[in-house]
């Protein structure tokens, strides 16, 4: 952590203004019980992210369309130090995930089973790969589920190239869902919401996806970093938590950072949540 | 701890030497059912403390103090809306409240200080909603509403330790209110609120009374009477920031909700979708605002009518989630989310609400809070 006491962190977020605050709110995507929402996808504060813009183009998201956090801070550091998220209606046990959208290349051809590689530009954040991951979101359903690979260079600059069989998507997912989940079903068991990599494993660069046979539809790849999980505690609308001083630790908040939530649920429901989050820097 | 060298030193000064004050509040959220995701300054609607305008000279800063100044000498020469007096003391300003009545003077409904000018006597020209009455000798007390704290401590320190809420309303949705220190604002009417591709270039010869370098200073706009339509954008924002630089810009362009959603009383730059934001971003490094230097408004649909705005500058203190219907929340700022917020001399406490859902009109928010100092 960027203090070295529990005074220096009280002066810091109330006594120098170094504190930010900011509010989200979402009715859609729906949750899924099997799959993770994207919930930048849906409507509300801040607006929709639809990655609507040049395909097959790697592209990253202003900070000012996420969720609030506050200014550049460099050479400061930025922490998020609480969420609270109040359902606005009973939508069973929700798991939600804070994820910094670092960057992402829209409209992946679903009906391609040839490898699909883009010019990649360099993370803008996270920059070493350590710790970045790999979402894929529909941006509109497909007709299968089944196979991919990805290959990658890792942040040890190895590339690698995962196997079909340790990433399956549901290529049927309506736009907004990502393509991995809990679990596909039958004899597919995917592992979401993000790509298998090899262990320890961030991802530095993407270099290519493959799917083993034409799945339809068109998605997004989306370089993300978990900063915060948050799960509600039951199926009611009590607000839940969680103050990450309390734990003594921290998640970071790079300076740029697009903040939004993906989800899942315990039952299909609306997704209504309101959320109020804290970000300080020392 | 602020003020406080222990805990024991806290329970001592609150339970021994009773510096320590609660105080219950209720306001109304308006005459309009609050929009999905907007935000609403609750200065603007009646209750406890009453209603605030914030009302002044277009662009001239009004610094906000909660210190009561006593108004005990002059005479009323005019019906309704000017009252003549003498000052007793160099501290009232434009934008005051009045409060209080002696002989045949009453004053107005929300009744504020619009003007003043210097001359043999101080001529005060009062704001009315609904006429007063003349003659009489004006003994009245001024000062910036507030959820009363206590009053001024100085040399001791004020913290904010324990805030409340609840509502109950036919519709409802989860809430948030922030608690908040009003330090100053700046009034915007006529062209100042309808005209666009116009910087407007702001009076800085009033400076913030608190938090005097500008950190931990926020900025928002709020419409206390609406414009009768448009919704144009911020195009430039120019601030000095907490090191005194000027010059410094809002990163992003900001877009004002339409009049077609009721705004008085609205935060209209805070809503669904995008470019829209409760508090003015800050750019890159900076951590509070010292001053406005200007706005533009251009782009969008300009405002129409004679509605008025004011760009609020402000201390968040803390935020309440009120999270069910008819259940009080409480938030203890010790030992729930330790942080004691300050609360200065002459702070001037303002409630914020964000609607996550579409409230009933007139719905009346209770609560409270409560403050130590040491």
């Amino acid at each position: 952590m960027g203090f070295n006491s529990v005074r220096e962190y009280i002066e810091s977020a109330t006594s120098s203004g170094k504190y930010w605050e900011g509010f989200w709110r979402r009715t859609a995507p729906a949750l899924s019980v099997s799959m993770w929402s994207d919930m930048s996808y849906g409507g509300g504060g801040p607006a929709a992210n639809y990655y609507a813009s040049a395909p097959g183009v790697w592209a990253t998201l202003s900070p000012f369309d996420g969720i609030a956090h506050g200014p550049y801070v460099a050479p400061s550091t930025k922490y998020l130090k609480r969420i609270l998220i109040v359902p606005s209606a009973s939508t069973g046990v929700t798991r939600l995930m804070l994820l910094d959208y670092i960057m992402y290349c829209p409209f992946y051809d679903g009906d391609l089973d040839s490898e699909q590689t883009f010019a990649f530009p360099g993370l803008p954040r996270n920059v070493s790969g350590k710790d970045v991951n790999l979402m894929l979101v529909s941006q509109g359903a497909g007709g299968a589920v089944g196979a991919f690979k990805i290959r990658y260079l890792n942040q040890n600059n190895v590339e690698r190239e995962t196997g079909f069989n340790m990433n399956y998507g549901v290529f049927t997912n309506s736009a907004g869902l990502t393509l991995q989940g809990q679990y596909g079903g039958g004899a597919n068991y995917a592992m979401g919401p993000f790509a298998s990599l090899y262990p320890g494993d961030g991802i530095k660069e993407l270099r290519g996806i493959t799917l083993s046979a034409a799945m339809g539809g068109v998605f997004a790849a989306v370089l993300v970093h978990v900063v915060a999980s948050i799960s509600s505690k039951d199926n009611s609308v009590s607000p839940y938590e969680v103050d990450f001083i309390d734990n003594l630790k921290m998640p970071v908040v790079e300076d740029g950072a697009y903040l939004n939530f993906i989800g899942i649920g315990t039952t299909a429901a609306s997704p209504a949540h309101v959320a109020n989050l804290e970000f300080i820097w020392s | 701890m602020p003020g406080f060298s222990s805990l024991d030193d806290f329970v001592n000064e609150v339970s021994s030497n009773g510096k320590f004050w609660r105080q219950e509040f209720a306001k109304q959220t308006g005459g309009a059912v609050q929009a999905v995701g907007c935000a609403y300054d609750l200065n603007c609607y009646p209750g406890n403390p009453t209603a605030f305008l914030y009302t002044g000279v277009s662009k001239a800063f009004v610094a906000c103090d909660s210190t009561p100044v006593a108004v005990t000498t002059g005479i009323a020469t005019a019906a309704s809306a000017t009252v003549s007096g003498i000052t007793n003391g160099p501290a009232l300003r434009v934008g005051m409240m009045l409060a209080g009545s002696a002989g045949t003077v009453t004053l107005p409904a929300n009744a504020s200080i619009i003007a003043m000018t210097v001359a043999a006597t101080t001529t005060i020209t009062l704001s009315a909603v609904t006429g007063g009455s003349s003659t009489g000798t004006p003994n009245w007390t001024a000062s910036f509403p507030t959820v009363w704290h206590g009053g001024n401590v100085s040399s001791d320190k004020k913290s904010l330790v324990n805030v409340g809420a609840g509502y109950y309303a036919a519709a409802f949705g989860a809430n948030f209110v922030k608690f908040i220190d009003v330090v100053g604002y700046y009034p915007l009417s006529g062209a100042d609120v309808t005209a666009v591709g116009t910087k407007r270039t702001f009076d800085n010869t009033r400076t913030i009374p608190r938090y005097t370098t500008g950190s931990g200073i926020r900025a928002y706009f709020v419409t206390p009477v609406q414009p009768t339509a448009g919704g144009p954008n911020l195009t430039e924002f120019t601030y000095v920031n907490q090191a005194g630089i000027s010059g410094m810009l809002c990163p992003v362009q900001v877009s004002f909700n339409a009049t077609a959603t009721a705004i008085i009383g609205q935060i209209p730059t805070a809503n669904t979708g995008s470019l829209k934001f409760i508090e003015i971003p800050l750019a890159a490094g900076d951590c509070g605002i010292r001053a406005v230097q200007s706005c533009t408004f251009s782009g969008g649909t300009a405002y129409t009518g004679t509605g008025t705005m004011a760009l609020v500058l402000c201390k968040p203190l803390t935020t309440l989630p009120i999270t069910l219907n008819g259940v009080y929340a409480e938030r203890n700022l010790m030992m729930q989310t330790p942080s004691l917020p300050r609360i200065e001399d002459g702070a001037c406490i303002d409630l914020l609400n964000f609607a996550s859902a579409a409230t009933t009109a007139n719905t009346t928010i209770l609560g409270h809070v409560e403050t130590a100092w040491g």
